[in-house]
């Protein structure tokens, strides 16, 4: 009989469970509700054996939401921030991230590029400026938001949530479906395609598009557009043909996926060989000949500024870049072996 | 707001429940028949509670448990081990004695 319903309860359940006990309850579980169906439908009513999805549906509510029995199979834990308000908690720390980021890493550019003359100037020193504080900026907000949901926490009645819990049952027919992690997201995998294609075309047959494009007035003169190159001709040497690789392969792997629609061991393999082959290019740009060229800026004020800026940015993105390709490898290495040994144990 | 009579009672059951269970488990249980046969006896216990229970018992080292695939499908069944045992021995003693004191609090032993 299929028992769709239950698996996708105990498998909210479990996913609410620490790991070193989640097989373990979910087994049990799996083995209660089992009991729990087997007797409605051996001694129970009539409808029960015609629905098994409503006896299903019954049982469930007999033993409450998953996140309710989840949280008598976990032991109490100590919370800085607990599950009542860590939702809010994180759309708030996003929201700083985004505004910071916005502010960071758009607006003040922008500001800095568009403004000519003596404003360029203040613009350009005060970004110099609030480069060196920005780590301090992003520590102190995080830590006040932090700060402020963990005084929230303590402050908030227990009973602050509980009303608006108890007026709406629970459904287990509203219990999500579980999801297929082997199945390809093909969306994400559509719009990635796109935007590599994109990088392609761009880096490649328009490279003087990658560079500073604005509208200025220099000596009074009417305004104008400047276009100026900021890649070195190091940067079409020693690493475009790594990239154009990595993306070409990264095409290539994705159109198998949407072909294929489900991951498979070998495409798995080649996905953490790209990652790792994604960290070392970005240690390679990080280390090795200069990528961007700024001799051609003007007037002087904006190369300086640019000078400090530009290089720190694309350094810290390509520590990003090498940080997440070696968790991302990490992560995908993790997952083969998963795979592997889920296999092993079928 | 929860009805407080309602809050209070509950409390009162919550602190009788590790002994209703332990004294199920001289015999080995699993968890569904265990809550069957409570309920036969008047004793309704949550199933989100009762289950959880059984484990975090087993954890403090008062009962055993053991997988079986004797039924249609594998279940686990729980039992006292000797930790187990002397500890509701301790627990019935206190419940007989708490039991006294209450009776005679409440005025039952006039009424005998």
């Amino acid at each position: 009989m299929k028992t769709e319903l239950f698996d996708r309860y105990v498998h909210e359940v479990g996913r609410r469970l620490p790991r070193r006990q989640r097989a373990d309850v979910k087994a049990e579980l799996h083995s209660l509700l089992a009991d729990a169906l087997q007797d409605r439908l051996a001694g129970g009513e009539a409808e029960d054996k015609a629905a098994p999805e409503a006896a299903q549906v019954a049982i469930l509510e007999e033993f409450g939401p998953p996140e309710k029995v989840a949280a008598q199979y976990a032991p109490p834990r100590r919370y800085l921030i607990g599950p009542r308000v860590f939702e809010i908690y994180l759309i708030v720390a996003a929201s700083v991230a985004g505004s910071l980021s916005l502010v960071f890493l758009i607006i003040l550019p922008l500001l800095t590029i568009w403004g000519d003359g003596e404003p360029l100037r203040v613009l350009g020193s005060y970004y110099v400026e609030i480069l060196d504080d920005y780590l301090g900026i992003i520590l102190a907000s995080f830590g006040s938001v932090t700060l402020s949901f963990a005084i929230l926490e303590r402050v908030l009645p227990k009973s602050a949530f509980e009303d608006k819990e108890k007026k709406e049952p629970w459904d287990p027919r509203s219990l999500p479906k579980i999801e297929d992690p082997s199945r390809v997201q093909i969306g994400g995998l559509i719009v990635e395609t796109v935007f590599i294609v994109i990088a392609l075309i761009v880096f490649n047959f328009f490279p003087q598009w990658i560079g500073l494009n604005y509208v200025a007035s220099v000596d009074d003169a009417p305004r104008r557009w400047f276009s100026i190159p900021l890649l070195a001709p190091t940067f079409f040497s020693a690493y475009l043909p790594l990239l154009n690789l990595l993306w070409i392969l990264n095409i290539g792997l994705n159109l198998v996926l949407l072909r294929q629609g489900r991951w498979q061991l070998f495409t798995r393999l080649f996905d953490f060989g790209l990652a790792i082959f994604g960290a070392i290019v970005c240690y390679r740009m990080l280390t090795g000949p200069p990528i961007l060229s700024l001799e051609a800026i003007t007037p002087e004020s904006l190369r300086q500024a640019f000078e400090l800026i530009l290089p720190l940015m694309l350094n810290v993105a390509l520590i990003i870049g090498l940080v997440s390709g070696v968790v991302e490898a990490a992560r995908k290495l993790y997952r083969i072996v998963q795979t592997g040994s889920r296999r092993i144990s079928a | 707001m929860a009805d407080p009579v309602e809050n209070l009672t509950s409390e009162l059951r919550r602190g009788t429940l590790v002994l209703t269970v332990l004294s199920q488990l001289d015999r080995k249980q699993y968890g569904y028949s265990l809550s069957q046969s409570l309920a036969k006896r008047g004793v309704e216990i949550d199933q989100s509670t009762l289950y959880p229970l059984l484990r975090r018992l087993e954890k403090q080292g008062l009962l055993e448990s053991a997988w079986s695939v004797e039924g249609p499908h594998p279940r686990r069944y729980y039992k006292l081990n000797t930790a187990g045992q002397e500890t509701l021995e301790t627990l019935k003693q206190e419940w007989f004695a708490l039991r006294d004191a209450l009776d005679h609090l409440l005025g039952k032993d006039k009424e005998r």
